[in-house]
């Protein structure tokens, strides 16, 4: 297990990482998560020991790292830009690790086989780095790793390089690899889809903090600040006051809309069960979500995304949220359309709708319609105001 | 695309034509001087002998070619050990720290070289500066003899030398990506091992060009040798220019200059065999 204890970093006068705790745990496929700029990729710097940690410890399986060399630590990278030897072939690229620490040569050509199967390169052995393609090099990056057998692998955004379609399909492997080999991988990025793709769990940075640690569900659909609503997928947020609370959920006054009534929820990682018939320990399944306490008559902002709310000509019979509105813009985007909808009091909401969708109730909706737009009470999330 | 290629060589005439003009044909002069006759009042007629080669290989001749070599390679060594350090150095330090080397290591072309030559005499002779200032401070009783001899001549040649050995491993080292280093870092390599195994290599191609331009220059100097190397230093380039300038032998000189054309030419081509810059450059180039 991976221990980040009151981990802080600063250049001068700007501290890059506050005191960070974390905890990761074996077998982890963890992922640090946040805009450039926000501390993640000096987190992962400072555990593998290319940055010395100005402040708090770094414990590896209850051992103190903080301030052990990089060559000294049962850790491996695989850099953003894969960091390839230029004078070494595929062969001696992956093997590095092995001849450093003199281990015999048939069990080195034995391991580097294997993992050369383990990621795909089979017939590239003797290549040199600059006549393999990214995504190969990105390959021999993660099999350069691997084959040290690392308590824990960093990677540094290593999709970001690569083709978008390239990236997805790397994605996959990555995720599928992860679980074979078993390995706790730490995952920077800025890519939120990579992040809910992969992960078991998303620490959400922002200017050196982690707003919030947890699994991708609870980090889409319960976001407990407002950043962590913002900065993963696209959200409406209103500003409002808690009305009523009970059992059942709250009731928010919102100055725009009137009343939003929310029902409480319960998710946990378990509502995955529906994929997994059979119920699968998932790593990192152990650590709690952290919760939002609500308080009457205390500010907050309602949030809730764009495609759980439904465009509509007329106010549907039943309806447990709604509000008229019109069209001001209409963006068509192969799988879904965005609409930008004017509320009667001039704010502006973005509502998505499948295509697919309005093409099977063959409702279409054009620039300037006036048009109802409905959500359940299940929909929307409510954050605290700090 | 062909007619392209063809295009460029265009270019490639004034070059061509200059070094025509400027270096093969005064070669051929030379040879030709080389091979003419020298008759006992000092005319030069164009009979063709090789007394003068014979001559350039009597052993007075070859014990100053074979010194000549020596102090080249000594030479190269020593701004070798000087100029690796301060190339690394540079490469990996910040972009600022960079260019103040780079401009102090260029400042010096500013100056004549005749100037620097004798500003360096001001600062080695018996009197001069680093002379006085230990006097002065009482580390030693009587002036060090710091020039007319080798370690003189060395100092010259270092201090010549060092720019063009700095600036082409810096050159081959600034390209190479820091994560390099980290990578071998993480894969548990020390970094020593980290220096032989990855930075080492980078360098070559830079470590080819610096070796070649200290190297050769040096072996024909005979600017150094005369003003800081005293009477006991000659170098093959004094001898050839006291041929041409005080004995008025050109025809010897001719074949002097000859002979050492082809030692040139012996080593690098044995040099290059050993180390391809080409190849390195294909390593580098990534």
């Amino acid at each position: 297990m991976l221990e980040l204890k009151n981990l802080s970093k600063s250049y001068g006068q700007v501290k890059a990482v506050r005191e960070v705790d974390l905890k990761i745990g074996k077998g982890e496929f963890f992922c640090l998560l946040g805009p450039s700029g926000c501390g993640k990729t000096t987190i992962l710097r400072m555990i593998a020991g290319f940055e010395k940690v100005t402040g708090g410890h770094i414990l590896l399986d209850g051992a103190d790292i903080t301030h052990d060399p990089p060559n000294r630590r049962d850790v491996n990278t695989v850099f953003q830009n894969y960091a390839l030897f230029p004078n070494f072939n595929v062969t001696d690229n992956i093997g590095y690790g092995l001849k450093i620490k003199k281990i015999a040569a048939k069990e080195q050509a034995n391991r580097v086989a294997e993992v050369i199967r383990l990621v795909g390169l089979e017939g590239f052995e003797k290549r040199m780095p600059g006549n393999l393609s990214g995504g190969q090099q990105q390959r021999v990056a993660l099999a350069r790793a691997l084959i040290n057998r690392p308590r824990v692998l960093l990677l540094d955004e290593p999709l970001s390089a690569l083709d978008k379609k390239i990236a997805e399909q790397t994605r996959n492997e990555l995720s599928e690899l992860q679980k074979k080999v078993g390995i706790t991988f730490i995952f920077v990025t800025h890519n939120q889809t990579e992040a809910l793709a992969m992960a078991d769990r998303i620490a959400v940075m922002k200017d050196g903090v982690i707003e919030q640690c947890d699994h991708p569900k609870e980090i889409y659909e319960r976001p407990l600040t407002h950043f962590v609503a913002d900065f993963i997928g696209s959200m409406n947020f209103f500003e409002g006051t808690v009305a009523v609370i009970d059992h059942q959920g709250y009731n928010i006054t919102i100055p725009e809309l009137g009343q939003v009534i929310i029902s409480q929820k319960e998710m946990s990682p378990e509502t995955d069960n529906q994929k997994h018939p059979e119920p699968v320990s998932k790593p990192g399944a152990a650590f709690e979500s952290q919760k939002n306490t609500i308080i009457s008559k205390s500010p907050v902002l309602f949030c809730i995304r764009p495609e759980r709310m439904k465009i509509g000509l007329m106010a549907p019979a039943t309806y447990e949220n709604g509000f008229s509105g019109t069209i001001r813009q209409k963006y068509y985007l192969g799988e879904i359309t965005k609409f930008t909808v004017e509320l009667s009091n001039k704010k502006l909401i973005a509502v998505i709708a499948q295509n697919y969708l309005l093409q099977l109730s063959n409702e279409f909706y054009d620039i300037g319609e006036q048009i109802w737009v409905t959500w359940s009470k299940t929909s929307g999330e409510v954050i605290n105001v700090r | 695309m062909s007619g392209k290629i063809k295009e460029q060589y265009v270019l490639l005439v004034p070059p061509a034509f200059w070094l025509l003009v400027f270096f093969i044909v005064p070669l051929f002069i030379v040879i030709g001087y080389s091979l003419s006759h020298t008759g006992a009042d000092g005319t030069i007629s164009l009979k063709m002998t090789f007394e003068h080669y014979l001559l350039s290989f009597r052993g007075m001749y070859v014990v100053i070619f074979l010194k000549s070599l020596m102090y080249a390679v000594i030479t190269t060594l020593l701004t070798l050990t000087i100029a690796f350090p301060m190339a690394y150095y540079m490469a990996f330090t910040s972009q600022r720290m960079k260019m103040i080397i780079m401009f102090l290591i260029i400042l010096p072309f500013w100056t004549n070289f005749l100037i620097r030559m004798y500003s360096i005499m001001t600062l080695l002779g018996e009197s001069g500066l680093i002379n006085s200032a230990l006097l002065s401070i009482g580390i030693i009783d009587e002036p060090l003899r710091l020039m007319n001899n080798s370690l003189g001549m060395y100092i010259g040649f270092i201090y010549w030398n060092l720019p063009f050995m700095v600036l082409p491993i810096f050159s081959s080292l600034d390209r190479m990506d820091v994560s390099l280093l980290e990578a071998s870092l993480d894969l548990g390599a020390s970094r020593r091992q980290t220096f032989w195994k990855i930075t080492f290599p980078y360098s070559v191609a830079g470590l080819v060009a610096g070796i070649v331009f200290t190297f050769i220059p040096t072996l024909g100097n005979f600017v150094i040798p005369e003003f800081l190397g005293g009477s006991d230093n000659l170098m093959i380039g004094n001898v050839i220019t006291a041929q041409y300038l005080q004995v008025r032998n050109w025809p010897f000189g001719s074949a002097l200059s000859t002979v050492l054309m082809l030692v040139v030419m012996i080593f690098i081509s044995l040099y290059i065999r050993f180390f391809d810059p080409t190849k390195s450059k294909s390593m580098v180039s990534f």
